[in-house]
């Protein structure tokens, strides 16, 4: 997101010298500025809202060097038989509450789905062994505790059930195969 | 490495028994404060540079400056909101943490004060980039409810090394 801003900034300061320094060219410059960071956003937050796949599971197909899975006993809690959400949460994260809620009632309603909440500034080994840059960051692991994808920002029932489904028709294939 | 990574981590039923909150606030509230700030930063873009920019800057400046030492709701913004804004929309369907936003309000005066700095020592040109900055996020905040000083806590985190 810093990097974001920086790269409107910067398109900003490029533009200024054509703008001129007018009262008109001021008010552009404000207009473009908006209209830049607005699309940077929307863009950024649709493809942060899909569950998009780990390329470090040891799925076929999945290019990224291994990241080691994680256990039930580093996360004091059993891992789910179907999937397990691991969601980081902050004390800064406006947006955390509205995902605990989402995937608390998924835990809580459909079978062999566990939800764990890790607060990030205590487990910053973890923030880091996973790349999580924002909160909430969500990983939904496979039964063996693997990263099969994840997610950040505002979270639906719809997608993180259609990231459930995902993840139990591929496991479920490579248990056939 | 100072977190062990065998450290009990909040289990499921964390989110039965929610950690102790500050009460919570009108979510709309900051979103309110940020339209106000954006466009008093817009304004600060539109006089360029020169004693008449600086001063708005410095006005955005202090209230970030009450922003940080009272939360968001604390802030003018945020007793106009509750004064005028607020009797006159339905109660909020969920509230709001407040500390989130108060962290932004941090940044906020970060982002202002470097830019009220580089023009007291000789570079105008802090006060327009400064504020370009500030508008941005403020804008965002505004208009879309995204915290994007909210989003650099985890960063700034990372980043403080580890002992």
């Amino acid at each position: 997101m810093a990097v974001h801003t920086s790269v409107v900034t910067g398109t900003l300061t490029s533009l200024a010298p054509d703008a001129g320094s007018g009262l008109a060219g001021r008010a552009a410059l404000i207009v473009i500025l908006l209209a830049a960071a607005s699309g940077v956003w929307l863009v950024t937050a649709r493809r942060a809202a899909r569950f998009r796949p780990s390329k470090n599971h040891p799925l076929p197909g999945r290019t990224g060097a291994p990241v080691a899975a994680l256990t039930s006993t580093e996360l004091s809690h059993e891992l789910g038989a179907r999937g397990t959400f691991v969601q980081f949460s902050s004390a800064t994260c406006a947006t955390c509450p509205q995902v605990r809620r989402v995937l608390t009632e998924l835990a809580a309603t459909e079978s062999g789905v566990v939800h764990i909440d890790i607060q990030s500034e205590d487990h910053m080994d973890l923030v880091r062994r996973f790349s999580v840059y924002r909160t909430p960051t969500v990983l939904l692991l496979d039964p063996d505790g693997a990263v099969h994808s994840r997610t950040s920002g505002p979270l639906t029932p719809t997608r993180a059930l259609a990231a459930l489904a995902q993840l139990s028709h591929q496991t479920t294939r490579s248990i056939d195969v | 490495m100072s977190d062990s990574p065998t450290a009990p981590i909040a289990d499921a039923q964390s989110a039965d028994t929610p950690r102790p909150t500050p009460a919570g606030i009108d979510p709309r509230g900051p979103r309110f404060g940020a339209a106000i700030t954006a466009a008093l930063l817009a304004i600060t873009l539109l006089l360029g540079t020169g004693p008449a920019a600086t001063a708005v800057l410095t006005v955005v400046a202090l209230l970030f400056v009450l922003g940080v030492a009272r939360g968001v709701q604390g802030t003018l913004q945020g007793l106009a909101f509750r004064a005028w804004v607020r009797p006159r929309l339905a109660p909020p369907s969920e509230l709001e943490d407040p500390r989130p936003p108060r962290f932004a309000q941090v940044v906020g005066l970060l982002v202002v004060g470097a830019g009220l700095l580089f023009a007291a020592v000789g570079f105008p040109a802090g006060v327009p980039v400064a504020a370009a900055v500030a508008l941005v996020a403020a804008f965002l905040n505004a208009a879309f409810g995204l915290c994007l000083g909210c989003e650099l806590y985890l960063l700034q985190r990372r980043w403080v090394p580890q002992h």
